[in-house]
């Protein structure tokens, strides 16, 4: 294989490029309007940014990539403002989040959440462009290796990590997770094209989108958890916003936790297809197996937030590293910048670095800057942003219906979706009357049909052939890993049972 | 208030008079193009580019709009446009694709639900390996996939057009592929450069972007060489037949009355005409070619029939 990639110097030019009043200009606002964007439940980075390409046609290409890669950094950014203070995650990405930066908020501590949570996603959004300065170009040549098998055994190895650590039963985990993989199959049978379990419904071809079911489970459900109790005022304790900036100590604290994440969501950021979403369960899992207080993960942990919020800004850089480098979509939102490129006659790739190095540039100066403006913007906006929370329900919980509803409809111009949407919401609710933890179900939705293309495609490949899951290497490696997660909570119960009586 | 009512009742009267005296009008308001692709994909960029054409021109008194439906890699937008009212201020854009889903079940209809507008614009395929891999030529591969028949393995992206485009291949050449459901042009070559499938097609805009990263083209899917794609060989002048053209059409809900068809017809022919439109087609690997009226339904009627004959291979049957 012959891929020829740039070396480092040559994409430190991007700094030079982006010091320069328009390019500025266009990061502040992509920044903005991706925090915006993502910070609205509903409304998703992607969507923004499908809206936004056919407005760039007239653009300068530069100042529209840099645009673009603000607004993607932006708004998986921004999904944390509301998963902390709403606990409706603004983004997929954010889910993970809402898990402690909720309960923490409720405890009165929301400033703490979300400045943790804030400079979380700094540190993973600038490790994330260390790397794709850095490691561009060996780590791409490994992610390429990568066959359907190893796809397939490292998302199921996502897929039990969720399942342990989401909720007080493992088996409610499992449950949940099986749940959300049951409602990702109806639709198109994505390895042969054909219709399953849609019985005949038009409107069941397309499947459960994620995005409508993601925005019933957890923002309806909770508006409609909220209207219950409506005489609740929000919270009654004063709001400490203190601790909204980082002490010292906490680099010590959580220096080693938010590299490791960071390292994790660039990673999983760099396989194709793969993106944030992921990033943040498999960081946060890990987070959860070497914590000293794996009980506080659920509660309002720090460490949790930290986790899942480092790695999924880090998943930014990581996934446009096989996009510069090969021309190839890290995730969705990749895929819509690849579209952009093309529509600007760029073709993404090794060759950009000849043919057009000020697109490199624009890239690599992007990625930085915009990770820069989230952590101010985020910082400023969090004071007026917080107030949310004391404003009485019956303002707020209209106008998160109003958003959710226009969100899932402007999706794809469907109304069937926003039934879907609400279908799920009672579900949502129903469910977390049963304890039944909802961060597995809308994994299991997304992985599932993730897990079963990479394994059909592997048994195409193989004529049907299971063995290689077990005699490649990096494949029977992630099982291995899955495996020593799920087992090592039982393990570590059984040694603190042991030394109990003494 | 009542001055309000008033205006609104005058202004539905007109409306329903509009609609009914339609012909000398046509169009009044904004027409909605249903893209069922994605926004940003290569089948959107060259319908958004038309469309901003034809806007920009000014050949119709009002604008065209694009709107994504997607779903299911295009049958969602299908349905919708199929059940959209016929009254010309909704139409599809679309290919092949459209006859593809039905000859492997997923709609229970293809172009015969609707009436055809125009062709605007035609891609084409291109067979490619890895760069190291051990043919030189299309025939080397051929010789190969005929001595392992069923074995070497080909990314697909099962279903669609670019499914039948291999059949086709596979058929007038007589070998025999292991079909491996891969996806999208990314996924298709990272899994060639990975080694993980052995060959696959990409459309010329894919192969664009993707021939300077280490993978090599053994044969253009087409009567002919171009331009575009380069000096690889077509398969037309090795005797294997013309290739499948993947041509974007607009089609109109069935019922759609003939004026508006043929006043969009023209506005697309004006925008294809225009040799600054033209120049942006091909540099996406796009052919400016047009087609409208009976040559346009002669056309997609022999293709279906090709694609309906081709139906249980595209299922893997």
């Amino acid at each position: 294989m012959n891929i020829q990639t740039p070396g480092v110097f040559e994409l430190l030019g991007g700094i030079a490029y982006i010091i320069s009043p328009w390019p500025l200009f266009y990061a502040t606002l992509g920044t903005f309007l991706g925090i915006t964007v993502g910070a609205i439940p509903g409304l998703t980075g992607s969507m923004l940014i499908a809206l936004t390409l056919p407005l760039t046609f007239h653009m300068d290409s530069g100042h529209a990539i840099v645009l673009l890669v603000s607004m993607y950094m932006g708004a998986v950014s921004g999904g944390l403002i509301s998963a902390t203070l709403l606990r409706m995650p603004g983004t997929p990405a954010s889910v993970m989040t809402t898990f402690d930066g909720h309960p923490m908020a409720r405890a009165g501590k929301p400033g703490r959440a979300l400045g943790l949570g804030i400079s979380a996603s700094f540190v993973g959004g600038l490790l994330g462009w260390v790397a794709l300065v850095v490691l561009a170009p060996p780590l791409t040549r490994i992610a390429v290796r990568f066959g359907p098998f190893e796809y397939f055994t490292m998302t199921v190895m996502a897929l039990v990590l969720i399942a342990s650590v989401s909720g007080k039963s493992l088996w409610k985990g499992i449950l949940a997770g099986l749940l959300g993989a049951l409602v990702a199959m109806p639709g198109i049978d994505p390895s042969i094209g054909q219709l399953r379990l849609t019985f005949d419904r038009p409107e069941l071809v397309a499947g459960f989108g994620v995005l409508p079911v993601l925005v019933g489970l957890f923002a309806v459900s909770q508006v409609i958890k909220d209207i219950l109790d409506i005489e609740d005022r929000g919270l009654a304790t004063e709001l400490s916003l203190t601790g909204l900036f980082p002490r010292l100590s906490d680099a010590a604290r959580h220096g080693w936790n938010a590299i490791r994440s960071s390292l994790i969501g660039i990673w999983i950021g760099i396989l194709p297809g793969i993106g944030p979403n992921i990033a943040s369960v498999v960081a946060y899992t890990t987070a959860r197996n070497f914590s000293k207080h794996p009980e506080a993960f659920g509660k309002g942990s720090e460490e949790g937030i930290v986790a899942a919020e480092a790695s999924n800004n880090a998943a930014v850089g990581g996934s446009l590293i096989p996009l510069v480098t090969l021309g190839i979509p890290g995730s969705v939102i990749d895929a819509l910048l690849i579209g952009a490129l093309v529509i600007h006659n760029i073709q993404p790739g090794p060759m950009m670095f000849v043919s057009n190095p000020e697109m490199v540039h624009a890239f690599v100066a992007a990625c930085l800057v915009s990770s820069i403006f989230m952590y101010a913007m985020m910082l400023a906006l969090v004071r007026p942003l917080s107030h949310l929370m004391r404003i009485p329900k019956a303002l707020v919980l209209p106008a998160v219906m109003v958003f959710c509803v226009t969100g899932v409809f402007a999706y794809d111009n469907s109304w069937d979706n926003v039934w879907i949407m609400l279908a799920f919401g009672v579900l949502g609710f129903l469910m977390e009357r049963a304890e039944i933890p909802l961060g597995p179900f809308v994994i299991g939705l997304i992985l599932a049909p993730i897990a079963e293309a990479q394994l059909r495609s592997g048994l195409m490949l193989t004529a049907g052939d299971f063995s290689p899951i077990l005699t490649r290497p990096a494949s029977l490696g992630f099982l291995l890993v899955a495996l020593a997660f799920l087992l090592w909570p039982l393990v570590r119960a059984r040694r603190a049972k042991h030394r109990a009586p003494r | 208030m009542g001055i309000f009512v008033k205006l609104t009742t005058a202004a539905c009267v007109a409306a329903v008079t509009a609609t009914t005296a339609l012909a000398a009008d046509y169009p009044e308001r904004p027409v909605r193009v249903i893209v069922p692709y994605g926004a940003g994909g290569s089948s959107d960029i060259v319908v958004r580019t038309i469309v901003n054409k034809i806007n920009d021109l000014g050949v119709l008194d009002q604008p065209l709009a694009v709107v994504n439906i997607t779903g299911a890699g295009g049958p969602v937008g299908f349905f919708r446009a199929k059940d959209a009212e016929p009254d010309g201020y909704q139409i599809l854009a679309t290919h092949l694709g459209l006859l593809t889903s039905k000859a492997v079940g997923t709609t229970p209809f293809g172009a015969e639900a609707f009436e055809p507008i125009a062709q605007s614009g035609s891609t084409r395929f291109v067979f490619a390996v890895r760069e190291d891999a051990p043919y030189q030529s299309f025939d080397d591969f051929v010789a190969a996939a005929k001595a392992k028949p069923g074995e070497l393995p080909e990314a697909n992206s099962i279903g669609g057009a670019l499914h039948f485009a291999s059949v086709v291949l596979s058929d007038s050449a007589g070998y025999e592929p292991r079909i491996v459901q891969v996806g999208g042009g990314a996924e298709r070559i990272k899994s060639i450069l990975g080694g993980t499938t052995d060959h696959t097609l990409f459309t010329v805009a894919e192969y664009s972007n993707f021939k300077d990263s280490g993978i090599r083209a053994l044969a253009y899917l087409a009567p002919e060489r171009s331009d575009t794609v380069g000096d690889v060989p077509a398969t037309g002048e090795m005797g294997l037949g013309d290739g499948v053209s993947v041509d974007t059409w607009w089609l109109a809900p069935e019922g759609t009355p003939q004026e508006a068809i043929d006043t969009l017809a023209e506005a697309i022919r004006a925008a294809m005409e225009d040799p600054e439109l033209q120049e942006s087609l091909r540099a996406k690997g796009v052919d400016p070619t047009f087609a409208s009226g009976e040559e346009l339904a002669a056309h997609i009627a022999e293709l279906a029939d090709v694609a309906m004959a081709a139906g249980p291979a595209l299922k893997g049957e």
